[in-house]
């Protein structure tokens, strides 16, 4: 049964997929020809990075666009299969997309910089391959992509499940957002509790030189201090975004009607 | 072929009478075995059940009778058809008295009509 | 058997069912009638688990409805159901992966003879064709309980009349508990044993349709207008 949702739910992005790639090599080649033609090879990495960073967004949109699907109507909620397992479909099959979508562009990407970077145009330190800025390139994109994603779903269930109240239904899109920024704000003010901050501090890892970095991701945050990863706060993230999709699947079985 | 029903008479017992006719004109000869009730339903369009009765009113009446494993039959007995065909007659006739008096013509008159109307066709041809 | 107990669904201040207590037996085929907006719709998606009770309960063979209940339910819905970028064939793979009770040997008697080609687009289809392949789909599932919801709705006669025999032909009567909500009545009229007549919310009135025939000389069309004219007339 779950083999047979993803199976529709790839049918129903295959197009589009296919599409994104093609533009995406076909927008590659028109830049790349252009600049090697005017001997400006090095400007393909402008659209590469910002092609990088609209992957964040692609993984929400393929979601939504399969969401958007199942809209007219609802039927797929006409199913054995609970919220959790339509949703999930959906969150894999977005994520395949996006996954064979980010892998083609890290080719690109490496494609370019091995032209790039032995015309000496970059400062790349010592003209080596930013093999580690491009793993951490991959896995922060892929995180916000997620948390897009998530955040998207449980977001699309709330809005959803108003649909029965036809007194909210004109206010619903302003209900979604109170309920985005009530969360935040909640988990953002418990981060700042001295013994919440505390606890934190009180497990850590050391990741060698990386650096000092504070990432804030939604009221949650990577804290490295002093090379030390506080392992507290990303278990809580990860933790927290099942709850979310979990969430997201309950509503769908039990609010949102037809 | 799916038909109209009249709405003055239960489906089954149109269907009934459908099937008389057709053993009457001598579309359906006897002893011929009729669809099943499945086939039946599929062409008037009907619930089976409907046809389940029709076929249950015309054994009762000994028009048709079922052989088990093997369906429907109509009867082998031409006298059937011949008194099927008086009881349609005497059912025919019955309405088109009753519709000519509705009218205000006396028996009499009824009779005259229906002469006059043979006779007439007689000339015409 | 379908049970609905007390049920109410109220939309905000409107109610689409008012205390309703119906029970449906187990292999007969019903007929829900009414103008739009009578809670025939809502019925439909309430026995189908796609919308919830504010108040009562509904039982389908004895197990309160929740959403699991489409195991049990064969559900036609009047919108929805298709994906238009998948193929007639792909929509039936489709279906039968997720309904245990989806027979493909069914499916492709139906195909052949419904005549929908089984390579199409269900966006390229007619509307004809799209009614065809919904009730192809729901057909197919030897599921015990059948809802179709607004099965002609939009459809032309010659449609209709090939849908009510693909009925006939592939419902197992006495088995199937068959629930048909419409207004186009004249071609499923012979198909139906008892119908229901909604009417804001509430049953106005009930019969069974050859006692209908045979007692008072009506049809169901007939007697869904009368139906009508008292309502009006209180």
């Amino acid at each position: 049964m779950f083999a047979g949702l993803l199976k529709k739910d790839f049918l129903l992005i295959k197009n589009y997929f296919l599409w994104w790639l093609l533009l995406m090599v076909g927008l590659y080649i028109v830049v790349a020809a252009f600049g090697a033609y005017h001997d400006r090879f090095y400007i393909v990495m402008a659209p590469i990075f910002f092609v990088y960073f609209f992957h964040a967004a692609l993984l929400p949109i393929v979601v939504l666009l399969l969401l958007r699907a199942e809209e007219k109507g609802h039927y797929w909620l006409h199913s054995t299969a609970g919220g959790g397992k339509l949703l999930l479909s959906k969150l894999l099959v977005g994520s395949f997309v996006f996954i064979i979508s980010l892998v083609l562009i890290d080719v690109l990407a490496l494609f370019s910089l091995n032209v790039v970077i032995p015309m000496d145009y970059t400062e790349t330190p010592g003209s080596e391959m930013p093999y580690m800025e491009g793993w951490l390139l991959n896995m922060g994109i892929t995180g916000g992509a997620l948390y897009f994603t998530i955040w998207g779903l449980f977001l699309w269930s709330i809005y959803h499940s108003l649909n029965a109240y036809p007194m909210l239904r004109k206010v619903r899109w302003l209900i979604v957002i109170a309920v985005y920024i009530l969360i935040q704000t909640l988990t953002s003010k418990l981060m700042e509790l001295s013994f919440v901050q505390k606890w934190f501090a009180s497990w850590t890892v050391n990741i060698g030189e990386v650096g000092e970095t504070i990432f804030g991701m939604g009221g949650m945050q990577m804290s490295v201090i002093n090379n030390d990863l506080q392992v507290w706060p990303v278990l809580l993230t990860i933790i927290f975004h099942i709850m979310l999709f979990l969430a997201a699947a309950w509503l769908l079985n039990r609010k949102v009607e037809v | 072929m799916t038909e109209e029903f009249k709405t003055s008479k239960p489906i089954y017992s149109q269907i009934a009478d459908r099937i008389i006719q057709q053993f009457v004109r001598g579309e359906i000869r006897p002893g011929e075995k009729l669809p099943s009730v499945r086939e039946m339903a599929i062409q008037s369009g009907v619930n089976p059940n409907t046809i389940q009765r029709t076929y249950g009113e015309l054994e009762r009446m000994g028009v048709v009778e079922s052989r088990r494993g093997q369906g429907t039959f109509m009867t082998e007995q031409i006298e059937m058809r011949n008194q099927l065909r008086a009881d349609i007659q005497r059912d025919i006739v019955a309405a088109f008295i009753e519709n000519m008096r509705g009218i205000g013509l006396e028996d009499r008159e009824i009779a005259y009509a229906v002469e006059q109307f043979l006779v007439k066709r007689e000339e015409d041809k | 058997m379908i049970e609905l107990r007390g049920v109410t669904k109220e939309y905000g201040k409107r109610k689409a069912l008012d205390d309703i207590d119906i029970t449906f037996q187990k292999g007969k085929v019903y007929g829900i009638l009414g103008p739009n907006g009578s809670g025939k719709s809502t019925m439909m998606k309430l026995i189908a688990g796609l919308v919830f009770p504010t108040k009562g309960k509904i039982y389908v063979n004895n197990k309160q409805v929740n959403r699991y209940i489409a195991e049990e339910t064969a559900y036609l819905a009047s919108e929805g159901m298709l994906y238009p970028g998948l193929t007639v064939a792909q929509m039936i793979d489709f279906f039968s992966s997720q309904y245990k009770d989806f027979s493909v040997e069914k499916a492709n008697e139906l195909l052949s003879f419904l005549s929908l080609d089984a390579s199409q687009k269900t966006g390229k289809l007619s509307k004809g064709q799209q009614g065809r392949l919904k009730l192809l789909l729901v057909l197919s599932r030897e599921a015990p309980v059948i809802l179709l919801d607004e099965p002609f709705l939009g459809l032309d006669p010659m449609v209709r009349e090939t849908i009510v025999k693909g009925l006939v032909s592939f419902i197992d009567f006495g088995e199937q508990t068959v629930i048909i909500a419409t207004h186009e009545i004249t071609e499923i009229e012979p198909v139906l044993e008892e119908a229901i007549i909604l009417s804001e919310g509430k049953v106005q009135n009930y019969c069974q349709v050859e006692e209908l025939r045979e007692e008072k000389g009506l049809s169901v069309l007939q007697w869904l207008k009368s139906s009508y004219k008292e309502g009006t007339g209180r």
